[in-house]
C-alpha cells in the first residue's frame, strides 16, 4: 500500500517534469520557427526588389535617353544578385544592387519630367517600400533572434535547449549603410 | 512578444470575468426589481425563496451580450468595420497606405498583413479590429491619409498593428460589447421603472405579505438592485478604461519599436490632436478602439479615470523622451522619466524582447524631423552592445497637395466616380450622377466619351 | 455635388496635381474650405483682399445654396479695381465663384510668384476666359 503511493507520487512528479520539458521544448521550437520565418521574409523582399527593377528601367528609359551606362549597371547588378548563391556572395551582390540603385536615383534628380511621371512615382513608391520591407524584415529577424537566444541562455530553458541541441542564431549585423555581408545562419 | 501577449491574455480574462459578473449582477438586479416575488419552496422543512425574476434577468443579460459577442466574433472584423462605416480597399486604391501596412506587419512579425479599410471622414483617426492576427483589419480615416506624411502614417499604422500583435483587438471588442450591453440593460431598466413604477405592482398582491419581515428584506434587496443598476455601468466603464489606457501605452511602445522611429508617431499624435474634427457617428463602446478617443477630441483631456486614452500630450512627451532608443526598455525608461519613477507598467518580459537598438534617422525630405532625430541618434550608429538598425534610403514624400488629391481620388473611386485623362494633361473626374454621354475638355475642347458606370 | 446655379452634377478637374470642382454648364468653380489658401499661399494678405470690397455691391446677385450643406451662402466682395462678388458657405464648407471670377480674384489679389503660377495654371485650364467681368454679366442676368 505504502509503496504504491510512493510509486504513484514519483510517477506524478515524472509526468509533471515531462510536461514541463515538453512545454519549454515547444516554446523553443516556436521561437526557432519565428527566426526561420523572419529570415525567409528577408529573401521574399529581396526577390521582390529584383522583380521591380525591369519595370523601373522600362519606365525610365523613355525619359533618360543618354543614360545607357546607368541602366546597364542596374540591370547587371540585378542579374548578379538574382544569380548569387550562398550568403557571402548574395550579400555582396545585394549591396552592389543597392549601390547601383542609389546611383540611379541620383541621376534621376536631373530629369524632373521623369520624377513627375505618375507611373514612375508608383514604381518608386514600390521600390522604396521594398527597401523599407528589407530593413524591417532584418529588424524583425534580429528581434526574433534576440528572443530565441535569450531563451537558450536563460535558466531554466537553457537546460532543455542543451538537451535538444538548440544553438544560438547570429544577428544580422550591418556596419554601415552599404550592407557588407549576410551572416551565416544555422538552423539545427 | 509571446510573454507580453500571454500576460495580456491573463489580465484580459480576469477583467472579462469580472465584467461578466457585473453583467450578470445587473441582469439579476433588473430581473429582481421587476419580478421581486418568489414562491416559497418547501425543501424538507426549510422554506426557500427562489428569485425567479433575478435568474431570468441574468439569463437575458447573458443572452444580450452573448448574441452580440458571437456575431462580432464570427464575423471577425467585418461587423465592427461596418459599424464604423469603414469600407475595404484594395492595393491599387491607395498603394502607399497598403505598403505602410505591409511594412509594419513585417516588422511586427504578423502571420499576414491585416485587411485595410477607409472611413470616409475628414477627421483624423484610426483603429484596428479582428479576432486574432490572422483575422484582423486596420481602418484609417480619409482625413488621416490626407494630413499625415509617410513617417507619421507609419507611426499610426504601427500603433494599430501593435494592438493586433498584442491581441488587444478581440478583447477590446468583447469588453466593449459588454460595456455596451450593461449600459443598454440599465437604460432599459430605468425606462421600465419610469413608465411602470414598480411599486405599483404591489396593487395586485396582498398587503399583508409586504408588511411582515420578508417584505422588508425584499425592499432592501430592491434597493441593492437599484444601486447596482446605477453603479454597474460606471464600474464597467472604469474597468474597461483603466485597461484600455494601459494598452494604449503598450501600443505606443510597439509603434515606436516597430518603426524604430518614435518621432513619427509622436508628431502624428500632435497633428491629430491639433485637428479636432469630431466624429459624431462613433459609439461610446467603440471609442476606446481608436488611436485617439474621437469623443474626447477637441476638449483638452485631463488625465481622468474616465478617459479611455492617456492624454495625447503625455503620450507625445514619452515618445520624445526615448532619447534615440527604439526598444521597449527605452520606452519604459522614457515613461518613468515623464511620469515619475515607477509609472511605467511594461511587463518585464517585454523589456527583454528587443535588443537595445537605436532609433533610425528621419527621412531627408522632412528637414525638421531629421534634425531632431539626428540630434538624438547619429545615422546608422548604434550603442556598442546593441544591434544596429538598418539605415534606409529616404522615402519620396508626397506633398500635402498630392496627399489630398490621392485621398480625394480614393474616396471618389469608392463612390463610383469615372476618370478621364485628356491628352492635354487635364484629368476629368465625373460623379456617378453625371448622365450626359459626352464631356468636353475645358482646356483643349476635345470631346470625350463618358465611360459607362463601373 | 450639384452646381448651386444650374443644379447639374459638377465635375472635378485636375491639372498638374491641382484640383477644382467645375460646373461644365456654367463654368462656375467651387473651392473647398482652405483650397484658396493652398492656391495662394499667403493667407493673411488674401483674407484682407477678399473682404475689402463694399458689401452693397453684392445685393444685386441672387443667393445660392451651399453645394455641400444646402445652407444659403453669404456674399462677399473683394477689393481691387474691379470688385468681384463671390459666395461663401456660412458653415465654412467653401467658396463659390461664377465664371471667370476666380481668375479675376487671383489676378488682382496678389502679385507674388505663387499666385502668378496659379494664374498661369488657370489660364491653361480655361483658355477661353479672357474678360471675366463681361462674361459674368451675360451669364447671370
Amino acid at each position: 500500500m505504502g509503496a504504491t503511493v510512493i510509486l504513484l507520487v514519483i510517477l506524478a512528479i515524472l509526468v509533471v517534469i515531462a510536461l514541463w520539458i515538453v512545454g519549454i521544448f515547444n516554446g523553443l521550437v516556436r521561437l526557432r520557427n519565428a527566426v526561420k520565418n523572419a529570415w525567409s521574409q528577408i529573401d521574399v523582399q529581396l526577390k521582390r526588389r529584383h522583380d521591380l527593377i525591369p519595370n523601373l528601367v522600362e519606365t525610365a528609359k523613355g525619359y533618360m535617353t543618354h543614360e545607357r551606362e546607368t541602366f546597364e549597371k542596374i540591370t547587371q547588378a540585378r542579374n548578379l544578385a538574382q544569380k548569387a548563391s550562398g550568403p557571402a556572395e548574395q550579400g555582396a551582390a545585394e549591396s552592389g544592387l543597392s549601390q547601383a540603385l542609389s546611383n540611379f536615383f541620383v541621376v534621376v534628380e536631373n530629369y524632373p519630367d521623369l520624377k513627375a511621371n505618375e507611373n514612375f512615382m508608383q514604381i518608386q513608391e514600390e521600390l522604396t517600400s521594398t527597401e523599407n520591407r528589407i530593413g524591417f524584415a532584418r529588424q524583425a529577424y534580429n528581434d526574433a533572434v534576440m528572443v530565441f537566444n535569450n531563451k537558450i541562455e536563460m535558466f531554466p530553458s537553457n537546460i532543455v535547449a542543451g538537451m535538444f541541441n538548440f544553438t544560438k542564431s547570429d544577428f544580422f549585423e550591418i556596419e554601415d549603410a552599404a550592407e557588407r555581408e549576410v551572416p551565416k545562419v544555422s538552423f539545427s | 512578444m509571446f510573454e507580453l501577449i500571454r500576460q495580456n491574455k491573463r489580465r484580459s480574462l480576469l477583467l472579462m470575468g469580472f465584467m461578466l459578473l457585473l453583467l450578470l449582477g445587473v441582469g439579476f438586479a433588473i430581473g429582481f426589481a421587476v419580478v421581486p416575488a418568489s414562491e416559497p419552496l418547501d425543501m424538507g422543512g426549510a422554506t426557500l425563496y427562489l428569485p425567479w425574476g433575478g435568474l431570468l434577468g441574468m439569463g437575458v443579460a447573458f443572452l444580450v451580450w452573448g448574441v452580440q459577442a458571437l456575431a462580432a466574433y464570427s464575423s471577425g472584423d467585418r461587423l465592427l468595420m461596418a459599424a464604423a462605416g469603414a469600407k475595404k480597399i484594395q492595393k491599387q486604391d491607395h498603394p502607399r497606405l497598403f505598403n505602410v501596412v505591409e511594412e509594419m506587419s513585417i516588422a511586427a512579425q504578423l502571420p499576414k498583413p491585416p485587411k485595410v479599410y477607409i472611413i470616409e471622414d475628414m477627421s483624423l483617426n484610426a483603429f484596428a479590429a479582428g479576432r486574432d492576427p490572422n483575422h484582423a483589419a486596420v481602418a484609417v480615416t480619409a482625413g488621416l491619409l490626407s494630413k499625415l506624411n509617410r513617417d507619421q502614417l507609419q507611426g499610426v499604422v504601427a500603433h494599430e498593428i501593435a494592438h493586433i500583435a498584442n491581441r488587444d483587438v478581440l478583447f477590446m471588442t468583447m469588453a466593449g460589447i459588454m460595456v455596451g450591453s450593461i449600459i443598454m440593460l440599465t437604460e432599459v431598466f430605468f425606462r421600465v421603472m419610469w413608465y411602470s413604477n414598480i411599486g405599483a405592482s404591489r396593487r395586485y398582491r396582498s398587503r399583508r405579505s409586504s408588511r411582515d419581515g420578508e417584505g422588508a428584506a425584499k425592499l432592501i434587496l430592491l434597493v441593492v438592485a437599484l444601486i447596482l443598476a446605477i453603479v454597474a455601468p460606471l464600474l464597467a466603464q472604469l474597468l474597461y478604461f483603466a485597461c484600455s489606457r494601459q494598452r494604449e501605452y503598450l501600443a505606443d511602445a510597439g509603434g515606436a519599436v516597430y518603426t524604430r522611429y518614435p518621432e513619427g508617431l509622436a508628431s502624428a499624435l500632435e497633428t491629430i490632436s491639433g485637428n479636432p474634427g469630431d466624429k459624431k457617428s462613433v459609439s461610446k463602446a467603440m471609442a476606446p478602439m481608436y488611436i485617439v478617443n474621437p469623443l474626447e477630441a477637441g476638449q483638452r483631456a485631463i488625465s481622468s479615470l474616465t478617459s479611455t486614452h492617456p492624454p495625447i500630450e503625455e503620450r507625445v512627451r514619452i515618445l520624445r523622451s526615448m532619447g534615440g532608443g527604439g526598444s521597449f526598455a527605452d520606452y519604459a525608461a522614457a515613461w518613468n522619466k515623464v511620469d515619475g519613477a515607477g509609472a511605467a507598467r511594461i511587463p518585464a518580459s517585454a523589456l527583454a524582447q528587443t535588443a537595445p537598438v537605436a532609433a533610425r534617422a528621419a527621412n531627408a525630405q522632412e528637414p525638421m524631423a531629421a534634425i531632431t532625430a539626428a540630434a538624438a541618434a547619429p545615422v546608422g550608429q548604434a550603442s556598442k552592445t546593441g544591434v544596429p538598425t538598418p539605415s534606409r534610403r529616404a522615402t519620396p514624400e508626397a506633398t500635402p497637395r498630392q496627399r489630398q488629391r490621392d485621398t480625394g481620388d480614393l474616396l471618389r473611386r469608392m463612390n463610383k466616380f469615372r476618370f478621364i485623362n485628356c491628352d492635354c494633361g487635364i484629368r476629368i473626374k465625373l460623379p456617378p450622377e453625371y448622365a450626359k454621354p459626352k464631356v468636353k475638355c475645358v482646356r483643349c475642347g476635345k470631346i470625350h466619351e463618358v465611360p459607362r458606370q463601373p | 455635388m450639384e452646381c448651386p446655379v444650374c443644379k447639374e452634377p459638377m465635375l472635378v478637374i485636375e491639372y498638374e496635381g491641382i484640383e477644382l470642382d467645375l460646373c461644365d454648364a456654367c463654368h462656375g468653380v467651387w473651392l473647398d474650405e482652405g483650397e484658396l489658401e493652398l492656391l495662394l499661399g499667403d493667407h493673411e494678405m488674401t483674407h484682407g483682399f477678399l473682404t475689402a470690397g463694399n458689401p452693397a455691391a453684392a445685393k444685386k446677385e441672387e443667393s445660392r445654396p451651399c453645394p455641400i450643406c444646402d445652407a444659403v451662402m453669404g456674399k462677399a466682395v473683394t477689393g481691387g479695381k474691379t470688385p468681384v462678388v463671390y459666395d461663401y458657405c456660412p458653415h465654412e464648407h467653401g467658396l463659390w465663384f461664377d465664371r471667370g471670377e476666380l481668375l479675376s480674384i487671383l489676378e488682382q489679389g496678389s502679385s507674388d510668384g505663387a499666385a502668378a503660377a496659379v494664374v498661369q495654371w488657370l489660364r491653361h485650364v480655361f483658355p477661353d476666359s479672357s474678360t471675366p467681368q463681361t462674361k459674368q454679366e451675360t451669364l447671370n442676368p
